[in-house]
Order: C-alpha cells, then sequence, then structure tokens
C-alpha cells in the first residue's frame, strides 16, 4: 500500500509534495484558486496515515460543507476500502462538534442528553414566535427575530431604530430553555456547547482544517480547546477567497492564526483549472500573492449588455442549447448571480425552454447542505455567487453584473470582500467565461450600467458585442421610409433619352409612356414614336 | 312625456323625433351556468337574465370571442362579468383584464363589481384597479392576487407588457383567460391604431406565456362595430346587438335659440341652457346637460346658479338652490369627481353641467333629461349622450340646442340626419409604419423578434434591418434582440396629449385647484382670464411659462373670457411634388402655429362684449409635423374671393380634408386642414394653397399617404359634393349649408380643368325666426317698474339690486328720472361708467327713443346727509 501510494506522490508538483510531507507542528497552506489544495488535503490525510502511521479515527478534518467531507472521503476510500470504518471526525464543524457532543460524559452538565435533535434555522424562527405567543412578550422587529437573538448574544439588546430595550432578554432566555427541554440545539449551540464541554483537549496529533479562511471565531476556539501540546494543526485556505465574513463575522483569521501559533508557510501559486485569459483577468482582483497559469490562452472573456434580466435569461437559454449541441454538458455549465432573486426569472425561462436546472443552494444552510438528487447531474447549475466556492465548471455565465449588484448596493463599505466574491465567480470558469449585465435592471439598487468590476479586467482579455445606440423615433422613421424610397426607385423601370438623360417611368398605357427626368421634370411619350431606351 | 317647463320655450322647439319603448326581453339562467353564480344572482335578485347577457355567456363559454353593441344601461357590464366570473370560481388562479379607455371610467365601472366581491369573499375572486394613481402595496396586491384587473391601455402599454418577466405580471400573462374591452369605439383613427397594435404585442407576449385569452368587446352604435374588434383584437368576432333590456320610450326636442335683439345673430346653446336649467331645478328634475368645453361647462353653471339663488318669491336665506346643480368636467380632482357622482346618486343634486367625460358609461344614476349644448360632433357621440336619461325604463327626453355651427343649423332643416342616415364608421389604420415602427422597437425589447412575427407586423421585413442599421437590434443567431434605449414603449404616446403639465394655484392659499396641458392652459389660465373652477371665479395673476404655473387670485367679476386664436402656416422643407392637371401638390415638413393672442370679455347673462384685450404674452403651440398642400389656380382663387359673403375656402377645405381622413383611415384627431397664402419669391405673386396636416408632431404619416393618393383624393372630394343627396350643399359634403357646392364642385374641378361658371350661386336667403323681442316700451316703463325689477332680478342683470331700491320713475321727452332717495345716490348714478352702465341695461330691454338718457331726481322731502350731519352734531355736544 505504501508503494502504491509513493507512486500516486510522485504525481504531484514541487509545491504540493512540499506541503504533503512538511512536518510543522503548526502549518498554514496559502492555495490559490484551482491549485489542487483538495488533491494536496486528501494526499496529506493518505501520507499521514500511510507513511506517518496515523490512525485515521486520530485525525481531525474539518470541512466546510459535508459535500466536500465525503468527496474527500470516497478519494480516499477508493485508495483503500478499509479505510471506511475508521473515519471518525471528518466533516463540518457542526458534524464533528455533534461527534463530540454525543461521545461526552459532560454532555448532561448541560442539561441535554444523547441524541439531541438539531434544528435548523426555520424551526428555531417557530420556536421563537411560539414563545412569544405564549408568553405576551414586548418585542420589537418580530420578523427578525433569528437576527435579534443573534445581536443579543453579541451584547446587543437594540435593534434598528429602537431607543429603548424589549424583552429579548426573556425571549433569549425563555428560548433557551424550551430547546433544552425539548433536547434540541440550533447551530450555534452545538459549537458553543462542544466548547464548554470540552475541560480538557482532547489532544489528537493531527488537525486538518479546509476552507481555513470561512472559519469564524466560535469555531477557531473550538480548535484550540480541541488541540493539545501533541496535536498539529494543518491550515489549508485563501485569504483571497474570504466572502463569508459577514457570517463569521471575521476577515483576519489567517493574522489571528499566524499571531497565535506562528505557523511555517508554505504555497500553492499554480492554478490547473482555468484558461490563462481567466487567471489574467483573476489577477486584476487579487488582494495579496500571485497566481501561475499554466494553460493556453483559451477563448476570450466575452462581455455582453442585454436589454433586461428577460432577454438576458433568454439569451443564455439560446446560449446553452448551442453550447449543448457542440457537445457541452448541461452539467459543466453554470449560471451565477449575485442575488437569490435573480434566479427567478431564470428559472422560469429555464423551464419554458426546456433546459434542466440544478439550483444549488450552499448560502444560508451550513449544516444540512441541500445538495440533492444525484440524478440531477444532466442539469445546468444556478447558484449564488457565493454558493459556487469550491466549486468549477467548464463553461461559467455571470449574469447581471450591473452596478449596484455587482458589487451590491447594500454593503457599502465592504467592497473588498465584494471583490473577492467576483475573483472567486470569475475563477470558477475553466474553458469560457461570459459576463453580462442589463440596461433596464428591476431590483432595488441596480443601476443600468455595467459593473465597474468589468472595467478592472484588461481590455485585451475581453471581447465585447458591438456598441449599441439609441434613435429617436422621427429619425427612424424617416430612414424607414427613405429605404422605403429606394427600393421603389431600384424597382421602377428607367428609361434613357438622348437630351434628357436617364428618367423613371412613372406611367405606361398602350399607348403613351410618361417618363420623370431630373432637371426636366415629366415628359409624355407616344408609344409608337418612342425614342427611348430601356434598361 | 310632454315636459311642462318647456312651455315658456315652446316658440324656440322646432323638431321632435319619437323613439318608441323597447320591451325586455328575458332568459332564464343559462342551463351550464355553476350553482354558484346561479346564488349570486339570486342573491341580487335576478332571476333571469336579459337575453343579450344570456347570449354572452353562452357565447363566452363556447370560448367565442365576442363584441357587445346594447344601449347604453342595458347591464353590459354584467354580461361581461358573469362568464369570467365562472371562468375563476372554477380555478381561482384564472386572470381577466377589463381595459377602459380613461381612469375615470375604470373608478366608475369597479362599483358594478363589489358585490360579487362581497358574495364570493377574497378567498374565491379578487379584484382591484392598477393604474398611474395606484399605490406600490396595493399593485403587489393586485400583481399576486387579483383576477380581475382594471386598468387602462396607456398602462398596458408601458406596465404590463415591457415588464411581462418580473413583478409577477409573468403570473398574470400565464394566466390570463379574458381581455374586456370597454367603449371599444373610444378607439379610432390614430389611438385606435395604437391600441391594435397594443393588443398585437398583447397577443404575442400571451403566446410566450401559452395563455390563448378571449376576448369581449363592447361598443356604441357604430357602423362597423365588428371590423373595429376584428382589426383591434386581431381575432374572429362574433357580435351581439339584440338588445334584451327594456328601452324608455323617449322623445328628443330640437331647440333653435332665438336671435339676439336685432342682430343677425344666435343666443348660444349655453345662453339658452342657463336660463333653462334654473327652471328644471326649481321643479326637482333630474337632469344632465352636456357642454362642448369645460369653460361653458363653468359658465353655465355660474348663471344657473346666480339664478338660483335670485329667485323671486324665494325666502332668500333658506331656499337657495345653487347647491343642486354642479359641474362635472376633467380638471376636477379625483375627489371632487368621486363626490359630485356620490351627491348625485343619492339625490343630494339634481343635475350636473357636464364635458364629454361623462358620454363615456359614467353611471350617475336614473336621470329625466339629457340636455346637449350644441351637436356632439357624431351622431354616435349625440346618441350616447341621450341615452344618458332615462335609465329606469321611464319616459325619457333629450334635447338638441343647437349651435351656430353648419353642422347644427343643417339639423335644425334636416331632422331626418339624425335618424335616418347611418351612424358613422371608426376606421383605424393598424399598419401605420410610423405606429408600426413604434411598437415593433417596444415589441423587440418585450421579446425578441423571430419569423412568426411576420404574421404579427406586416412590414417587420423592412423595419428590422432599419434597426440593425440604427444599432437597436441585433442578429442572434435567426432571433433579433433588442440592444437599444431602456424603454422604447416610453418613445411614444397612445393618444395625442402635450406632456407639458401646467399646475393652477390659487394663490391666496397656496393650494393647487387643478392640473391642465399646454394647450388647455394657453387656451383657459393666459394672463388676465378669468379661470373658473365649480362655479368659482379666479383672476389669471400671471401664467410662468418656465415652471409652468398659473396663478390666481378668487374674484367675483360680472363677466368671463373668451380667447382669440390664429392659426399661421411655415413650409419647412418640400420632400415631394407633382403635378395633377391644373394643380400641384407638395409633401414636407411644416410648422403650424397657433397663437393665443387676444382675449374678450363677455358679460354674464346678457353676454355682452366688453371689450377686447390683446395679450401680450407670446402664448403659442407650435406643431411640426407633415403636411401635403394642393395649389389653388389662380383663376379660381380669383372667383373663390370675389365671394365675400362666405369663405368658400372652407368649403374647398372641407371636401379635401373628408376625402383624405376616408382615404387615410384618420378621425378629425388625426389630419386639420387650413388655407394659406405665399408670395412667391421672385414675381410677388400671391399663391393660394389648401393645406391638410398630421395632427401629431413630426407626423404620423396621414398626409404622406395622403400625397401618395393626392390626385384620388381630390376625385372624391369632387364625387363627394356631386354625388351628395343634399340639395345645394350641406355639412356632410361642403361642411356648410350656406355655401353653394355648385361653387364648391367649379372650384375642385377647376384644379383640373379650366371650367366656365354656368350657374347663378345661391345668395344668403334671410331667415325669418323667432327673435327675443324688447319687452317693454319706454312709455310704460314707469306703470310697469316694478314689472321690469323683477325681471332684471330674474336675468341676474347687474345693479339689479341697486335698482331695485328705486321706488319709481317717470319720463319727460327723451330723459327717463329715477326718483331716488337722497342727492348722494344722484352724484354716484351721474358719474359717467355708472350712467352708462345703467343706460344699457335699460336699453338693452326696453324700446327706447333715440336721444335716451337718464336722470335722476333726488328726493328733497329729507336729505340725509344733513341728517346724519345734525346726529352727529348731537353726539360731538
Amino acid at each position: 500500500m505504501k508503494e502504491k501510494y509513493l507512486k500516486e506522490f510522485e504525481k504531484l508538483n514541487e509545491y504540493q509534495k512540499k506541503a504533503v510531507i512538511s512536518d510543522e507542528k503548526y502549518a498554514l497552506l496559502n492555495a490559490v484558486v484551482g491549485s489542487g489544495k483538495t488533491t494536496v488535503l486528501i494526499h496529506k490525510i493518505l501520507y499521514l496515515h500511510i507513511v506517518k502511521n496515523i490512525p485515521l479515527e486520530n485525525i481531525i478534518v474539518f470541512t466546510f460543507t459535508n459535500k466536500a467531507a465525503d468527496e474527500i472521503l470516497d478519494r480516499i476510500l477508493c485508495f483503500n476500502d478499509d479505510l471506511k470504518d475508521k473515519v471518525k471526525y471528518f466533516g463540518t464543524f457542526h458534524s464533528v462538534a455533534k461527534t463530540i457532543l454525543n461521545e461526552s460524559q459532560r454532555l448532561e452538565t448541560l442539561g441535554y442528553k444523547k441524541n439531541f435533535e438539531i434544528i435548523d434555522n426555520s424551526k428555531a424562527a417557530d420556536i421563537l414566535n411560539n414563545i412569544l405567543d405564549g408568553n405576551k412578550l414586548n418585542i420589537k422587529y418580530k420578523n427578525k427575530l433569528s437576527k435579534r437573538i443573534e445581536e443579543f448574544k453579541k451584547g446587543k439588546s437594540l435593534w434598528g431604530v429602537m431607543k429603548k430595550g424589549d424583552d429579548i432578554e426573556k425571549l433569549y432566555k425563555l428560548y433557551n430553555e424550551e430547546k433544552i427541554r425539548n433536547n434540541f440545539m440550533d447551530f450555534d449551540d452545538i459549537i458553543e456547547n462542544c466548547i464548554k464541554i470540552l475541560d480538557k483537549p482532547m489532544n489528537p496529533p493531527y488537525i486538518i482544517i479546509d476552507e481555513f479562511q470561512d472559519t469564524d471565531i466560535n469555531q477557531f476556539e473550538l480548535i484550540r480547546k480541541i488541540a493539545g501540546d501533541r496535536s498539529h494543526i494543518f491550515a489549508i485556505g485563501d485569504e483571497n477567497q474570504i466572502i463569508y465574513s459577514f457570517r463569521t463575522g471575521n476577515n483576519k483569521i489567517f493574522d489571528k492564526f499566524r499571531n497565535l501559533y506562528n505557523p511555517k508557510e508554505f504555497s500553492l501559486p499554480i492554478n490547473y483549472r482555468s484558461s490563462r485569459t481567466i487567471i489574467e483577468a483573476a489577477k486584476s482582483f487579487l488582494n495579496r500573492g500571485s497566481i501561475k497559469s499554466i494553460k493556453d490562452y483559451g477563448n476570450p472573456i466575452i462581455i455582453r449588455k442585454h436589454y433586461d434580466s428577460f432577454n438576458e435569461a433568454l439569451y443564455v437559454v439560446r446560449k446553452i442549447k448551442e453550447l449543448n449541441s457542440e457537445g457541452v454538458s448541461f452539467k459543466d455549465i453554470a449560471v451565477l448571480y449575485r442575488r437569490t432573486a435573480q434566479a427567478e426569472v431564470l428559472s422560469d425561462v429555464f423551464k419554458r425552454e426546456g433546459i434542466p436546472i440544478k439550483i444549488v443552494f450552499k448560502g444560508e444552510t451550513i449544516f444540512e447542505c441541500s445538495d440533492e438528487e444525484k440524478s440531477m447531474d444532466l442539469s445546468v447549475n444556478l447558484m449564488t455567487l457565493h454558493a459556487s466556492k469550491g466549486l468549477e465548471f467548464s463553461h461559467v455565465f455571470i449574469v447581471g453584473a450591473n452596478m449596484g449588484n455587482i458589487p451590491i448596493s447594500s454593503k457599502r463599505g465592504e467592497e473588498e470582500e465584494e471583490l473577492r466574491l467576483f475573483f472567486v465567480g470569475i475563477t470558477r470558469a475553466k474553458n469560457y467565461l461570459e459576463i453580462s449585465y442589463v440596461i433596464k435592471p428591476s431590483l432595488n439598487g441596480v443601476l443600468p450600467y455595467q459593473s465597474p468590476y468589468i472595467s478592472m479586467i484588461p481590455s485585451n482579455l475581453i471581447k465585447r458585442e458591438e456598441e449599441s445606440s439609441t434613435n429617436s423615433l422621427s429619425t427612424l422613421y424617416r430612414q424607414l421610409r427613405d429605404e422605403r424610397e429606394k427600393k421603389e426607385l431600384n424597382n421602377a423601370k428607367k428609361a434613357l433619352h438622348a437630351k434628357y438623360g436617364e428618367g423613371i417611368v412613372i406611367y405606361e398605357d398602350e399607348n403613351i409612356i410618361k417618363v420623370n427626368f431630373e432637371g426636366y421634370g415629366e415628359k409624355e411619350f407616344s408609344k409608337l414614336f418612342c425614342p427611348l431606351e430601356f434598361k | 312625456m310632454k315636459l311642462p317647463e318647456l312651455k315658456n320655450y315652446e316658440n324656440r322647439i322646432i323638431g321632435e323625433i319619437n323613439i318608441d319603448k323597447r320591451e325586455p326581453i328575458y332568459m332564464p339562467y343559462p342551463e351550464n351556468m355553476s350553482d354558484d353564480l346561479k346564488g349570486y344572482l339570486k342573491s341580487l335578485g335576478i332571476e333571469k337574465l336579459y337575453s343579450h347577457q344570456y347570449e354572452m355567456f353562452e357565447r363566452a363559454v363556447e370560448g367565442e370571442n365576442v363584441i357587445i353593441t346594447t344601449s347604453t344601461a342595458s347591464g353590459k357590464t354584467l354580461s361581461f362579468l358573469l362568464p369570467v366570473a365562472e371562468s375563476i370560481l372554477k380555478d381561482k388562479t384564472n386572470r381577466a383584464l377589463f381595459i377602459y379607455p380613461t381612469k375615470a371610467l375604470a373608478h366608475d365601472q369597479f362599483r358594478n363589481f363589489t358585490s360579487i366581491l362581497e358574495y364570493f369573499g377574497e378567498d374565491r375572486i379578487q379584484c382591484g384597479i392598477y393604474d398611474g394613481d395606484t399605490p406600490p402595496n396595493e399593485r403587489t396586491r393586485i400583481r399576486k392576487n387579483a383576477n380581475i384587473i382594471l386598468t387602462n391601455p396607456e398602462m398596458i402599454n408601458s406596465a404590463f407588457l415591457p415588464n411581462h418577466s418580473i413583478y409577477g405580471f409573468n403570473y398574470i400573462f400565464s394566466r390570463l383567460k379574458y381581455i374586456v374591452i370597454d367603449e371599444l369605439h373610444v378607439y379610432r383613427g390614430a389611438f385606435g391604431s395604437h391600441m391594435a397594435n397594443v393588443i398585437r404585442r398583447l397577443n404575442r407576449i400571451c403566446r410566450y406565456y401559452k395563455s390563448n385569452p378571449q376576448f369581449l368587446f363592447s361598443s356604441a352604435t357604430i357602423a362597423n362595430p365588428v371590423e373595429l374588434a376584428q382589426n383591434i383584437g386581431g381575432k374572429k368576432f362574433s357580435h351581439i346587438y339584440k338588445d334584451g333590456s327594456p328601452g324608455s320610450q323617449k322623445t328628443i326636442y330640437i331647440w333653435q335659440p332665438p336671435f339676439v335683439r336685432d342682430t343677425e345673430y344666435r343666443k348660444s346653446p349655453e345662453e339658452e341652457a342657463s336660463d333653462f336649467v334654473p327652471d328644471l331645478v326649481q321643479s326637482g328634475r333630474r337632469f344632465i346637460t352636456f357642454c362642448k368645453s369645460r369653460r361653458e361647462v363653468e359658465v353655465v353653471l355660474k348663471e344657473s346658479r346666480d339664478r338660483l339663488s335670485n329667485i323671486e318669491g324665494m325666502p332668500s336665506l333658506s331656499k337657495d338652490l345653487s347647491d343642486r346643480i354642479s359641474g362635472y368636467r376633467g380638471g376636477y380632482t379625483p375627489t371632487e369627481r368621486k363626490d359630485i357622482e356620490k351627491r348625485l346618486s343619492q339625490g343630494l343634486i339634481n343635475g350636473v353641467i357636464a364635458t364629454n367625460a361623462l358620454e363615456l358609461g359614467i353611471d350617475i344614476g336614473s336621470l329625466e333629461i339629457a340636455i346637449s349644448c350644441g351637436f356632439p360632433g357624431t351622431k354616435a357621440s349625440f346618441w350616447q349622450q341621450v341615452g344618458r336619461a332615462g335609465r329606469k325604463g321611464d319616459g325619457a327626453i333629450g334635447i338638441l340646442i343647437l349651435d351656430v355651427s353648419s353642422i347644427d343649423q343643417y339639423i335644425a332643416v334636416n331632422t331626418d340626419y339624425l335618424v335616418k342616415t347611418g351612424v358613422e364608421n371608426a376606421v383605424i389604420d393598424k399598419d401605420n409604419l410610423f405606429i408600426q415602427l413604434a411598437h415593433v422597437r417596444a415589441a423587440a425589447a418585450e421579446l425578441p423578434l423571430s419569423l412568426d412575427d411576420a404574421c404579427v407586423f406586416p412590414d417587420i421585413g423592412e423595419i428590422i434591418p432599419v434597426l440593425i442599421k440604427a444599432g437597436e437590434l441585433k442578429n442572434d443567431g435567426g432571433v433579433f434582440t433588442w440592444i437599444g434605449k431602456d424603454f422604447p414603449a416610453g418613445d411614444f404616446n397612445l393618444r395625442n396629449i402635450s406632456s407639458n403639465i401646467y399646475k393652477v394655484i390659487n394663490k391666496q392659499n397656496g393650494t393647487m385647484l387643478t392640473e391642465m396641458d399646454e394647450y388647455q392652459a394657453f387656451h383657459e389660465v393666459y394672463p388676465k382670464a378669468i379661470y373658473i373652477h365649480d362655479g368659482m371665479q379666479y383672476l389669471v395673476e400671471s401664467l410662468d411659462l418656465t415652471n409652468r404655473i398659473a396663478q390666481v387670485i378668487p374674484v367675483d367679476m360680472n363677466y368671463f373670457t373668451v380667447p382669440f386664436n390664429e392659426v399661421s402656416v411655415g413650409i419647412l422643407r418640400e420632400f415631394k411634388n407633382k403635378k395633377i392637371m391644373r394643380t400641384d401638390v407638395t409633401f414636407g415638413d411644416v410648422n403650424i402655429k397657433e397663437s393665443v393672442s387676444a382675449y374678450k370679455m363677455i358679460q354674464f347673462h346678457n353676454r355682452q362684449n366688453l371689450g377686447f384685450e390683446p395679450i401680450v404674452e407670446n402664448l403659442f403651440t407650435q406643431l411640426e409635423t407633415e403636411g401635403m398642400w394642393y395649389l389653388i389656380p389662380d383663376d379660381v382663387d380669383a372667383v373663390i374671393n370675389s365671394y365675400t359673403q362666405f369663405n368658400y375656402y372652407n368649403g374647398i377645405k372641407h371636401a379635401l380634408l373628408t376625402s383624405a381622413r376616408m382615404r387615410t383611415m384618420a378621425t378629425a384627431e388625426d389630419i386639420g386642414g387650413t388655407v394659406f397664402n405665399t408670395v412667391e419669391k421672385e414675381g410677388e405673386v400671391k399663391r393660394a394653397f389648401i393645406i391638410l396636416y398630421d395632427l401629431y408632431p413630426g407626423g404620423l404619416g396621414f398626409t404622406e399617404k395622403a400625397f401618395e393618393f393626392s390626385e384620388d383624393i381630390l376625385n372624391d372630394a369632387i364625387n363627394l359634393v356631386k354625388n351628395c343627396r343634399c340639395h345645394d350643399g350641406c355639412p356632410a359634403c361642403v361642411g356648410d349649408y350656406h355655401l353653394d357646392k355648385k361653387l364648391v364642385l367649379w372650384a375642385l374641378e377647376g384644379m383640373l380643368n379650366k371650367r366656365e361658371i354656368t350657374f347663378k350661386v345661391k345668395e344668403k336667403s334671410p331667415e325669418v325666426v323667432y327673435v327675443e323681442e324688447k319687452i317693454y316700451d319706454f312709455s310704460e316703463l314707469p306703470d310697469k317698474w316694478n314689472d321690469f325689477i323683477t325681471f332684471l332680478n330674474k336675468k341676474s342683470e347687474t345693479f339689479n339690486q341697486f335698482l331695485s331700491t328705486i321706488s319709481s320713475v317717470s319720463t319727460s321727452g327723451d330723459i327717463l328720472f329715477l326718483n331716488v332717495n337722497g342727492s348722494f345716490f344722484r352724484e354716484w348714478i351721474m358719474e359717467s361708467a355708472n350712467k352708462a352702465k345703467i343706460e344699457n341695461i335699460i336699453k338693452r330691454y326696453v324700446n327706447v327713443p333715440k336721444g335716451f338718457k337718464i336722470d335722476v331726481c333726488a328726493n328733497a322731502v329729507e336729505d340725509i346727509k344733513d341728517k346724519i350731519m345734525r346726529r352727529y352734531d348731537d353726539l360731538t355736544k
């Protein structure tokens, strides 16, 4: 098995190898987009297990989604099927924390029993509303209860335009009691409770964290609680892909890690995914570091202007049909947008045109990612830019790239993160990238101009559709009539006269013929003695 | 039905038309009608349907597109509502659009929906008005939940279609089952052509959403309802014309106003109405009076109110009836209008003085009498006005007070014109190139153009290349996508209305009285004008053309103002020219300038012209448009000009204009015409022309088409005059019964071939008609002084209050002595302006000798001045 593995190992590039074999106690791997970071992660696990003989159950792996955890596991099991039962702490922070909680003897000190139920946000909202109804609480912003609880936990008991407090503290208390009574935990509880019950470190030999840039303060705190004196911490991430700081509340997690652990830093600078054109464009949005491309330039990036989101959707459908007829599979195509609301027109048009779609969510529900039916592989992928992180597609369309939408107008002061989000979006594409905007936007705050980010892409990388122009109705009408006249003139019978030159036949019967000559006016000729030549 | 109030005016009634009562035809509920709907009808007490309602239900359920032309108040709204409701009750996701020509009408009709909404509740059926005034949250509700949406053509053009894919409009379009268009006859000429293209776009969008709505239309009586319906709806229609509702017995009186004093001017219909309306109010009649203009509404309203507050023999404090009538016209705020409608239907007011806003099917309850001040232009329109009376099925009366216009006076002689000849055609040209172009652009933005659209817009093959060349369309793999501006549907108006809106502000309290467009502003609120709103007078202090604000202050004047117009023609560019026999026709760009240059002041009640004032401000509207003009041969011009009694050019213009409108399928709102003269550059020869021009900025292609047919139009005009069945000239052929059609025909033919005059042109025959006589003789005035004062009082003459303090008069030679108490009045009366006014009042109603003057005889018994002085002395002691 070791030999088999080492053969695989040789396929890695030098940067990747270095990261895999590093034995630093604390390491930070700066992996640029599409640089084979997942491959390195899998190799790291296999290397530790096969070469370093560390049991799999002694390795804790945090991933961003459960789907990513499954993929990693699949690829490990490909290598050796026997490893299956050994894996214990593979998954999102939530799922790992759940496992830890259920194993803990101290769970009952929190008032919980084993096999507690995890409630999602909508269930949590139901519970909050029931408490409100049953207890006559005075609460402002009743339709924003979850948000208010969240803020309250951060110490803010006022919200919006509130000047004086309400019963939010009471609500919070009742809510906690209600959850414990029913053995429910919400998403926040899992991490917080896990931190509470870990009175001493688990001290595993290895902790590996994927998508480290998306780790929030609580999760980081959990890592610190788990890690002990014999633990290695290996964090993989990309600071250029921090797009969830509105949720993690933090875009300085790398610095925090550096300060606390002083890790040895590695890098994966080569992008294997995208064409050189796309990488060159992506470079304009880099905050730090650089990206090396090894591919050819490939297709230019297409920038397109559409009339409205409906026409844009119709166009994308037409284009996808065309691509599909050329052999591009639907599943290799993604349509990305900034706001969930944009999906409405898109999905409506796709359905009407009979193109199968899969709407990919990732956004709000990290814990149970609703990645649904497997048979959907033959569908075009529709998703928000946020949800696209970590995915790649041969062909990518970014729609609604308007000023006010990208960056979104409601996020003033957070343009850097918006810039990173756009960076994530364009780097999803392997071969073909098309960015479009509309001149008649319908969403709030969206302006009828292209996103400022489009103009940040070097113009030699893009191909623009020819510019349009505006005309007044009366000018067009005149042109239309001129055309009509020209045509009539072309169809008219022409006659040549020795003196008058060329003229147009305007009337003809069996006896006479009338011709209009420029400069001479109408002349009438008898057909019997006709001095005319006809063309 | 005889109207006792007409007794005092018997000598004015010169004709009478009687229309028989129509018996109702009832049918049981249709068999296939759901029990739900039957239950609803029972709850209203409707046990059976009128036959046309039954027929509509059956045909609609069968899937036919239907046009119904039964009379006003025959329950057309219910006939639409039943099949629409049936479909909604079966499937509450179904949607229907009800399109009304005006916002006001949609609001009015909404009343007819409330009972069905209440009966079934919002869980089963919802409804809403979607127009420019609808607040955002209501819009959201309507788009999401309303099964029936009441709206207008402008909203379809600029909101529903351009946004079909968003805001939930997509759901409406995909569930659209019925499109109801009420008052279809309104969609004529350019407006109708636009509407046909709006419906083309609507049908196109429905096809995209795979819905295939059915059309249910209604129209007033026109000659070609099915043709118009098919032109506008673009589908096959069946026609329901058999009216199952009962109709009142109707009498229509033709009322000829008398000549004023010994002039040859007749009193205006409005003056007559001002006299007659108070009589109707006093006897409690319920009526509506239609005036042709907004100003006339207000003048009749004010004069009638003055008379009602002055009625003799009524205790003046408690019985002032002036609040029993109200005005009703465009320019009143929606709240004002709603309030008036409510008071009218509750019987709090007896009648309204209205412009033709009420001609459309606005429901104002049952009225006995409809008065038309002047023939409203078309027979269809006249019968609509008459139809306002007799809604309860009792006898009804229509009164047509004739104007001096030629068509009115023609009716005076040929009453049969109203009943015997057919009603007008409503024609449209939906393939008008300009209108098609406008809508093809809008359609392209809504949904890319494809081959399928060739059968929607016939000239698309010519239009697409032009739009591609102009950078507005792009060929995208076989379909043509819009890449032009953001809102092409906003580039045109469906109706010919100016978008410059003026505000009229009451300076005293800063409130806005009303808004009006530029044309109306120049004609109603020019500086120094008296603007009347709901009977209140306001003097216009200033008209700010930059900020579009008219500042007015409330006043109480004894006159109103009437503006004067001047039309001038400027040729901007000549495009095409052709010679037709002796005339020469040119097509080109022209500038039609209509200026409001002066106004005259007319005294209330007696219509005395108090003077003529120029308007210093430059108030003009300019229309740059396309026109085509015929040269009038010099010899024809010379003859026409030699007949000075009438302007025969108007006759020639009328015939050409009528023929041009027929050829180009245009209405009076689409093509105008006038006569103009030029000075030729070199020879300085004056040439006369008749010009026809599009009444739309930039032109709509009507006169361009007319230019193509200029020879045919001239021949049509000749035939129109030659073959008219009238004896020697009528409104139909030459526009004016005064004109001898032989001379008009000669002139028209003279444009083709030189002709000699072989006939004698008719002279104007003196018309002997009832003339309002002077009521009193000078000599009998001392005896009848009290009667005279009462008479003046009824006429609401100026100074009548003062004159009634004069107890007696005496005569000496040509002088009338007024006996007054005290010398103060003597000085005051003899002040020259006052003296002249009082003399005028008396002259107006009294046969006076040539040297007539007044003088004052101050009563010397006790001079009040002395008396006051004495008392004052007492006090100061």
